[in-house]
């Protein structure tokens, strides 16, 4: 179905990240926080969140919308894995009905995230945005991508080296 | 006033490294120093070379000291904001670069088995996969671990007239080297982007025209053994049935309880023990006011350098560099590096003859010819065999005539 | 700017604590002085280092990235053949070794048929054996568990013999192997039935000349619902902390009491629906595709070579029992 193999899914974060989920309300504490946030990113398509909660979650995000794109919305144990990972009920019906067919010829991840700046000063939490993927939302990284560094000194260098190189080339060839 | 002079001189040279050394043409300048030697009419055998008079046989070895040609690795790597026009044409220029034959001078002279000397070939860098079971003929079962050996090279030669001039806090310069029989080799495995290291690391590959490698590491080698800098390694560097020595890293546990580290038995669970569950007993007596040192307490598990010796190399797949070795407790993780040398053992040493003895210095694929996809020894099963059958024989019953023979012979 | 000096001296502070249980963590690991498992096969692929281009370094190509769809036949291969499946932790993978791995499995398959069967069928083995009589040993038994994953993977039968117990672990790879007959093909309640250690023994004794059943082609694989009663303590393991299914416990009124039973440490509710560990305890689809073709490939070659491996099966059965005692040479 997707490109997830075992290793890929594999997102780093330290066991000390780990730790801090599960510090004062367990091992069903930190489910608990999982489950919320992912049916805040089904809402809103758009979250800012801690570094250390924000990247575990986004595997559990992926997993189920990859095993909703497998089962579908008349399986059964899909539907009790749905239900039990959404808390608002009423986005069961908008992961298998919008969210299902915007993905069906995509391989991959279908979340992304970004760093944002730390605060400074600040207590040097971290913070991440994190979207689906194709949201309706303007995008964040426009203003990145229509940006170009031709113009930047080691460009201007490479460009020179460049036609550099190719006539060394095609003199060797003659000779 | 002269010795002043020696251990200045030395000094300089220890602290450049063997790079700066080739190519400043430092290396006559050792004169000085072997001048002196013959003037005075010392051995270098006799002589102990080290500056450094402390003790150290209590050093600890889990710290990480810097060695004297320590260069620092990693470095760049940094986003420039390349085009993508730029980025591919860089890639471009590596692949040229290093798809050239690295071997820049002649070649050198190949040396051969020497029956009546030291023969020290250099070993292989290898990564180990795992471990899985193979059977034998007589259908016994071994254990076997898989190693790799992924894109290995020859890097560098010191000889020993170089070497020799290095300080060593460890051991002697002469022991080391063997009287200045012994150079120095370097092999390295896993060739990977020179964009990621520093120009000082990449000096050490210029010689050989190589990337630059992820590991690297040293091997002694006699006179007659040397391998031209630049040179492919391979599996078929070992033959089938002969013995190694491997040595890498174990598996690290940091921190450990004295129950862990050295299996020691605890307290009792209940009975009224408290505090004393998971806890050693006393530490010595008062006669000396002191624990004697070696004493098994709490402290870092694992991560030491270890090594196994005269394990039997049972098959060799060419196809992937891939050794079959005796045993399943390799030390180590799975894809650690390993370290592989023919066995110093002289049972090993002992089965070669001018006639049939490794391939020396190593082996050079022959173009021309193709080997085998795999090698077997002889004793083991193949899998393309049919099943394992024990034939049945008759054990003939003594009648008394034969018994009375026997008898009658032995008396 | 009240602020700033009031927090600088606590990140100053913080910094070197925290370096230091990194430090730690990393130190405390077993990963020092490896290769990460992405970097390898990134090398293994790389055609920078001169030696790629030699005669023999280097692994195949990547395979290219589909959406996998099987069909139900294909899926059935993991229940079919558990021993072609990798180990599920990630931690002790390595793709060459299990392509090798599986090239030798492959080649002992067409040497003897393996058949299909599961834990819970009753089967009977026959081995060379160098010490018994006849050269060749048979054992009847149920099958109680399957292990380890490879060339590694092993089936254990048990048998009740003149009112001992007796159990043995075969290598299903191992090459003194002669024969595996299936004699009742059917699956249990449970994946592991070693609780037949604390159970009467009637409910493990088969006797050696049980005949085979058959079963019609096209047929299902049958699940036997038997339970059986366990013995009174003192047990093997605590099988009344273990979620079985196939298991009648003795009648103690702790057991009926709801917070025994969720004292015990294989408690987990919150494991039931983490769907990451599901992931990583298991093997992907994705995982599956190389052996899911190496296997149809095995399969296609078998049944075109059926009738030269019966054969040869002939052959080595004549071999059994021989009439004639060969020359002493050998021994």
């Amino acid at each position: 179905m997707s490109n997830l193999t075992a290793g890929k899914l594999l997102i780093p974060y330290s066991r000390l990240a780990r730790k801090k989920i599960t510090k004062f309300t367990g091992p069903q504490g930190r489910i608990d926080k999982i489950r919320g946030i992912i049916s805040d990113l089904l809402r809103l398509e758009r979250i800012e969140i801690p570094n250390f909660v924000g990247y575990e979650s986004r595997q559990y995000a992926e997993r189920l919308i990859d095993l909703a794109k497998k089962y579908g919305d008349k399986h059964e144990g899909m539907m009790e894995m749905a239900d039990y990972w959404i808390i608002e009920k009423d986005l069961i019906p908008k992961l298998f009905q919008v969210i299902v067919p915007r993905y069906e010829n995509k391989l991959g991840p279908y979340t992304q995230v970004f760093k944002l700046p730390e605060e400074y000063p600040g207590k040097g939490i971290k913070n991440i945005c994190m979207e689906l993927k194709d949201n309706a939302l303007p995008p964040i990284q426009a203003a990145m991508s229509n940006r170009t560094h031709n113009n930047s000194l080691t460009n201007i260098l490479i460009d020179a080296y460049k036609k550099d190189y190719k006539f060394r080339t095609e003199q060797n060839k003659f000779n | 006033m002269l010795k002043l002079n020696i251990q200045s001189a030395r000094a300089i040279l220890s602290s450049l490294t063997h790079a700066n050394v080739v190519k400043t043409g430092l290396v006559n300048d050792t004169n000085l120093v072997t001048s002196y030697y013959l003037t005075n009419k010392l051995d270098t055998q006799s002589h102990n070379f080290s500056i450094n008079y402390q003790q150290v046989a209590y050093y600890r070895r889990n710290n990480f000291t810097r060695p004297f040609n320590w260069v620092k690795r990693r470095g760049g790597g940094y986003d420039e904001n390349i085009n993508t026009d730029n980025k591919e044409f860089l890639n471009q220029v590596l692949l040229d670069k290093y798809s050239e034959s690295p071997l820049k001078e002649a070649p050198w002279k190949k040396g051969e088995y020497n029956a009546n000397s030291i023969n020290k070939r250099l070993g292989l860098l290898g990564i180990k996969l795992g471990s899985i079971p193979q059977w034998t003929k007589d259908g016994k079962k071994i254990h076997t671990t898989l190693i790799q050996v992924l894109d290995n090279h020859v890097i560098d030669y010191i000889p020993p007239e170089v070497l020799i001039e290095r300080n060593n806090i460890y051991n002697s310069n002469a022991k080391r080297t063997k009287n200045g029989n012994l150079g120095m080799a370097i092999v390295g495995a896993i060739s990977s982007d020179p964009r990621n290291y520093t120009p000082q690391y990449l000096d050490i590959f210029k010689n050989a025209g190589v990337p630059p490698k992820r590991k690297l590491t040293k091997f002694m080698v006699s006179q007659n053994a040397v391998v031209q800098p630049g040179t492919p390694l391979y599996a078929a560097h070992f033959r089938v049935g002969d013995y190694i020595d491997v040595g890498s890293h174990t598996i690290g546990f940091g921190f450990q309880g004295v129950m862990k580290r050295w299996g020691f038995k605890g307290g009792p669970r209940s009975h009224g023990s408290t505090k004393f569950h998971r806890k050693r007993g006393t530490i010595g007596s008062g006669r000396d006011r002191r624990p004697i040192k070696g004493m098994k307490m709490a402290g870092r598990m694992g991560s030491k350098w270890r090594q196994l010796m005269g394990l039997k190399i049972w098959r060799i797949n060419n196809k992937y560099n891939i050794l079959y070795i005796h045993g399943p407790v390799i030390p180590g993780p799975t894809h650690s590096y390993v370290r592989i040398t023919d066995s110093c053992l002289p049972k090993n040493r002992e089965r070669f003859t001018a006639e049939s003895h490794p391939p020396f210095p190593t082996y050079y694929p022959d173009q021309n010819q193709a080997i085998a996809e795999e090698f077997f020894d002889e004793e083991l099963h193949k899998y393309t065999d049919p099943t394992i059958t024990f034939e049945t024989f008759e054990v003939k019953k003594i009648t008394k005539r034969d018994g009375a023979k026997i008898a009658r012979i032995k008396s | 700017m009240f602020q700033l000096y009031e927090k600088i001296p606590y990140l100053l502070a913080r910094q070197p604590n925290a370096l230091k249980q990194t430090i730690q963590t990393i130190a405390a690991r077993n990963y020092t002085n490896t290769v990460p498992n992405r970097i390898l096969e990134k090398a293994r692929r790389s055609k920078l280092g001169a030696a790629a281009k030699g005669p023999s370094v280097g692994s195949d190509e990547r395979p290219k990235l589909e959406q996998a769809e099987y069909s139900q036949a294909e899926r059935d291969y993991k229940y079919i053949y558990p021993d072609f499946l990798p180990n599920p932790v990630y931690y002790f993978r390595d793709k060459i070794r299990e392509k090798l791995e599986r090239i030798d499995m492959i080649n002992r398959r067409k040497q003897i048929t393996i058949p299909e069967f599961y834990v819970g069928s009753i089967m009977a083995v026959t081995v060379s054996d160098p010490y018994a009589p006849g050269k060749s040993n048979r054992f009847v038994g149920i099958c109680i568990r399957r292990d380890e994953y490879g060339l590694k993977h092993s089936f254990t039968l048990r048998n009740v013999i003149d009112g001992l117990g007796v159990e043995i672990m075969y290598d299903l790879y191992n090459p003194t192997i002669r024969s595996i007959e299936v004699l009742k093909l059917e699956k249990r309640l449970d994946d592991n039935l070693s609780y037949l250690q604390d159970s009467p023994p009637e409910y493990s004794t088969i006797p050696f000349d049980f005949e085979p059943v058959k079963l019609l082609p096209g047929m299902k694989v049958p699940v036997n619902m038997t339970k059986v009663p366990l013995k009174n303590k003192p047990w093997r393991h605590a099988w009344d902390r273990k979620a079985l299914r196939g298991v009648i416990l003795p009648e103690i009124k702790r057991y009926q009491h709801e917070e025994y039973m969720n004292s015990s440490s294989d408690f987990k509710p919150y494991e039931k629906w983490d769907l990451m560990k599901n992931y990583r305890e298991t093997i992907h689809d994705d995982d599956h595709r190389e052996i899911v073709q190496d296997i149809k490939k095995f399969e296609s070659e078998i049944t075109d070579k059926q009738e030269i491996v019966t054969a040869a099966k002939k052959l080595v059965r004549t071999r059994h029992i021989p009439k004639e005692t060969p020359s002493n040479e050998k021994k």
